[in-house]
C-alpha cells in the first residue's frame, strides 16, 4: 500500500504509453507525426488568481482541478502538485519512395521529438493557505524534430 | 448550372487519389485502476465515516500522505485513448492519457474531514491530429 504501489504504478504507465505509441506507429509510410499528452497543461496566466498568503486549498482545487500529488512538509504544511506532459515525434523516411524502383527496400530514416514535462506546484502553511507557488520545468521541449542533428 | 466535363473528372480523379491515400486508421484504449463508482464516493460522509468505512467502500489507497495533522488517502486511474490516421505517405496519431483522483482527508480520530473528487477523464478524446494545442 502506498508509495511503494505509487510508483511501480506510475514507473508503469510510461511503457504502457510508449507500447501504444509503438502500436499507433506501427503503419509506418514516409512520413509520422505522433504525439503524446498526459493531462491539460496549465499555463502560467491559469494561475494568476493564486495570492500567498490569501488563496486557499479549496480555492484552487476549484480552479485547477485535483492535483496529482500532495507531499507533506516536517514543518508543518504542504505542496500539491500537478504533474502534465506533452511528447512531440516526427518520423520521416526518405528511403521509402525508392521501394518503387528498387528491388530491395531502402531505409533512410531521420527522426526526432521532444518530450516536455512540466510540473505546477503550490505549497500551503498548516491552514492550508498558499505560500508560494511554482512551475518546476519548462514545456519549450516539446516540439517535432525534422532535422535530428541540430543542437538546440 | 451544369458542371463542365473537365471539372468532374477532376472531382473523380481527387477523390480516387484521396481513397488510394487512406490506408487506414486505428483506435487504441487503456485504463490503470478501476472507475470510481459515483455512489461509493457519495457513501463517504464528511464528519461521519472513518478510515475502516473508506476502506470497506473503496479498497486500500494507492497513496496515503501525512499532512497539517491529516492523513491523506489518495485514488488515482488513469484513461488512455490513442487514435492513428494511416494514409500512404503520411501517417498522424495522437495518444492523450488524463487521471481522476479521489483524496479523502481524515482527522486525528480517523474520521473523514474532506472529500476531493476530480474526474477529468470526462474530458478525454479520440484524437489524430497531432497539431496544435
Amino acid at each position: 500500500m502506498g508509495d511503494k504501489h505509487d510508483t511501480a504504478t506510475r514507473q508503469f504507465l510510461l511503457p504502457l504509453a510508449t507500447c501504444l505509441v509503438s502500436l499507433v506507429l506501427s503503419g509506418c509510410g514516409f512520413a509520422s507525426f505522433t504525439r503524446l499528452s498526459v493531462n491539460d497543461p496549465i499555463k502560467p496566466e491559469d494561475v494568476t488568481f493564486i495570492t500567498p498568503g490569501k488563496t486557499t486549498l479549496a480555492e484552487v482545487i476549484a480552479k485547477l482541478g485535483t492535483p496529482d500529488e500532495v507531499i507533506g512538509l516536517d514543518d508543518a504544511g504542504a505542496v500539491v502538485s500537478y504533474h502534465f506532459l506533452d511528447a512531440k515525434y516526427a518520423r520521416i523516411n526518405y528511403g521509402w519512395p525508392l521501394q518503387f524502383v528498387s528491388p530491395v527496400s531502402v531505409d533512410m530514416i531521420l527522426a526526432g521529438g521532444g518530450l516536455a514535462t512540466d510540473v505546477f506546484q503550490v505549497a500551503f502553511d498548516s491552514q492550508w493557505v498558499a505560500r508560494q507557488q511554482a512551475f518546476a520545468k519548462h514545456v519549450q521541449a516539446s516540439q517535432y524534430r525534422l532535422w535530428p542533428f541540430k543542437d538546440d | 448550372m451544369r458542371e463542365p466535363q473537365g471539372v468532374r473528372w477532376t472531382l473523380a480523379c481527387l477523390t480516387l487519389l484521396c481513397l488510394s491515400l487512406a490506408g487506414g486508421c486505428s483506435f487504441n484504449r487503456g485504463t490503470i485502476g478501476d472507475e470510481f463508482k459515483q455512489e461509493d464516493v457519495a457513501a463517504i460522509k464528511k464528519g461521519v465515516s472513518t478510515r475502516t468505512e473508506v476502506v470497506s467502500a473503496l479498497g486500500a489507497p494507492d497513496r496515503v500522505v501525512e499532512a497539517n495533522g491529516h492523513e491523506i488517502f489518495q485514488y488515482y486511474r488513469y484513461d488512455i485513448k490513442a487514435k492513428g490516421l494511416f494514409l500512404i505517405l503520411l501517417n498522424f496519431s495522437r495518444l492523450n492519457i488524463k487521471s481522476d483522483d479521489l483524496y479523502v482527508f481524515l482527522n486525528k480520530n480517523g474520521v473523514v474531514d474532506e472529500v476531493v473528487f476530480g474526474k477529468r477523464t470526462d474530458h478525454l478524446e479520440f484524437q489524430f491530429w497531432p497539431f496544435g494545442d
